[in-house]
């Protein structure tokens, strides 16, 4: 089975380190920064199959670090994961990301590693 | 007349809704770290189970995470609470300082969407006004937003509190990039209505980076 690389990006930073580790856990590699500064840097110079935004993060929404990283890496799937709860933002989520790919915080985490193998797979 | 009365009243309630929503994420997002630490204790709980050693100082970590978000929690809470009796009565006194730092608090999640870091600059001791507290905020959020554009390029902006007799002008400072034009622009657009229910006024200088709130100490009702 194909080792999936995830990117995952929240201001957050204990948010970050606590569903690196569980990720991995789950046989998920994944790197994760608090900056789309640092997710941009990383998409340089590594190869991902799914990033997992936040769609808050300082200074750029995750829509519009998407639309920078899907010219960087254009097979890169997403994932959006935010702390906003109400339905115009669900619908903005949905129409930037598909329903399915878009999760209200806090995230299940079997439930973001079966998202994750699900877009994952889909790609190939 | 209704339809001014109305109008601002709408307004208000949209501002309230919009400050409620920023709570809202905060409490996600503290409530997430939370969620992932606790499930990560129990991750640990269950290899450890399976034989693998359990490491005693990132149990320690790990609490001390929960018990920082905690804090948090209960600080956001308390600043909801204290928004919240904002609309208790029309017309109340209040701590500036502190009142204004339980707004900016609020609105942090917002101003640091645009990267900018807003500090606040009491004076001692702090000054209390008899105003109405849910306008001011409005007022206060409503500029603060209108600068956050005129930051400049050191993304810093100061919130000033400076008594003189009989008012007090909360100063936004360190606007780099505010012109002339828009100055102008800002008288144009500025809510009358709001300045109205205040007694204040409003001052920029471009010259000197700043937009400032000259607000009374006692309203007159």
């Amino acid at each position: 089975m194909k080792q999936i690389r995830v990117l995952l990006a929240d201001d957050e930073e204990e948010l970050v380190s606590a569903l690196v580790e569980r990720l991995e856990m789950r046989g998920i590699a994944t790197d994760g920064v608090t900056t789309c500064e640092a997710a941009l840097a990383m998409l340089r110079d590594n190869r991902y199959d799914v990033a997992v935004l936040d769609v808050k993060l300082p200074r750029m929404s995750g829509f519009e670090i998407k639309k920078q990283m899907a010219r960087m890496a254009p097979d890169l799937k997403f994932i959006f994961i935010t702390g906003h709860g109400s339905y115009s933002h669900f619908q903005e989520g949905t129409a930037e990301a598909g329903q399915p790919y878009y999760l209200i915080k806090p995230v299940d985490i079997e439930l973001l590693v079966a998202k994750i193998r699900e877009i994952a797979a889909a790609e190939q | 007349m209704n339809d001014a009365i109305n109008a601002t009243a709408e307004d208000g309630l949209r501002f309230f809704g919009r400050m409620s929503a920023a709570i809202s994420h905060d409490l996600k997002n503290t409530l997430s770290i939370m969620n992932e630490s606790a499930g990560l204790l129990e991750d640990l709980a269950l290899l450890a189970e399976k034989g693998r050693p359990l490491d005693p100082q990132r149990i320690k970590q790990l609490g001390a995470t929960i018990k920082r978000q905690i804090q948090r929690t209960d600080g956001i809470v308390r600043n909801m609470n204290r928004f919240a009796h904002s609309v208790d009565d029309p017309v109340k006194e209040i701590g500036l300082a502190a009142s204004l730092e339980m707004l900016l608090a609020i609105c942090r999640r917002l101003t640091d969407a645009r990267g900018i870091t807003v500090v606040i600059f009491p004076c001692s001791p702090d000054v209390c006004v008899e105003t109405r507290p849910l306008y001011l905020y409005h007022m206060v959020w409503l500029l603060l937003e209108w600068c956050l554009d005129y930051a400049g390029p050191s993304k810093s902006m100061e919130l000033r509190i400076e008594p003189v007799p009989g008012s007090v002008h909360l100063v936004f400072k360190g606007l780099a990039a505010l012109t002339p034009d828009a100055c102008k622009a800002a008288s144009a657009q500025r809510r009358q209505d709001l300045l109205a229910l205040l007694g204040a006024q409003v001052e920029t200088n471009a010259g000197k980076q700043e937009i400032q709130i000259i607000l009374p100490t006692r309203i007159r009702t």
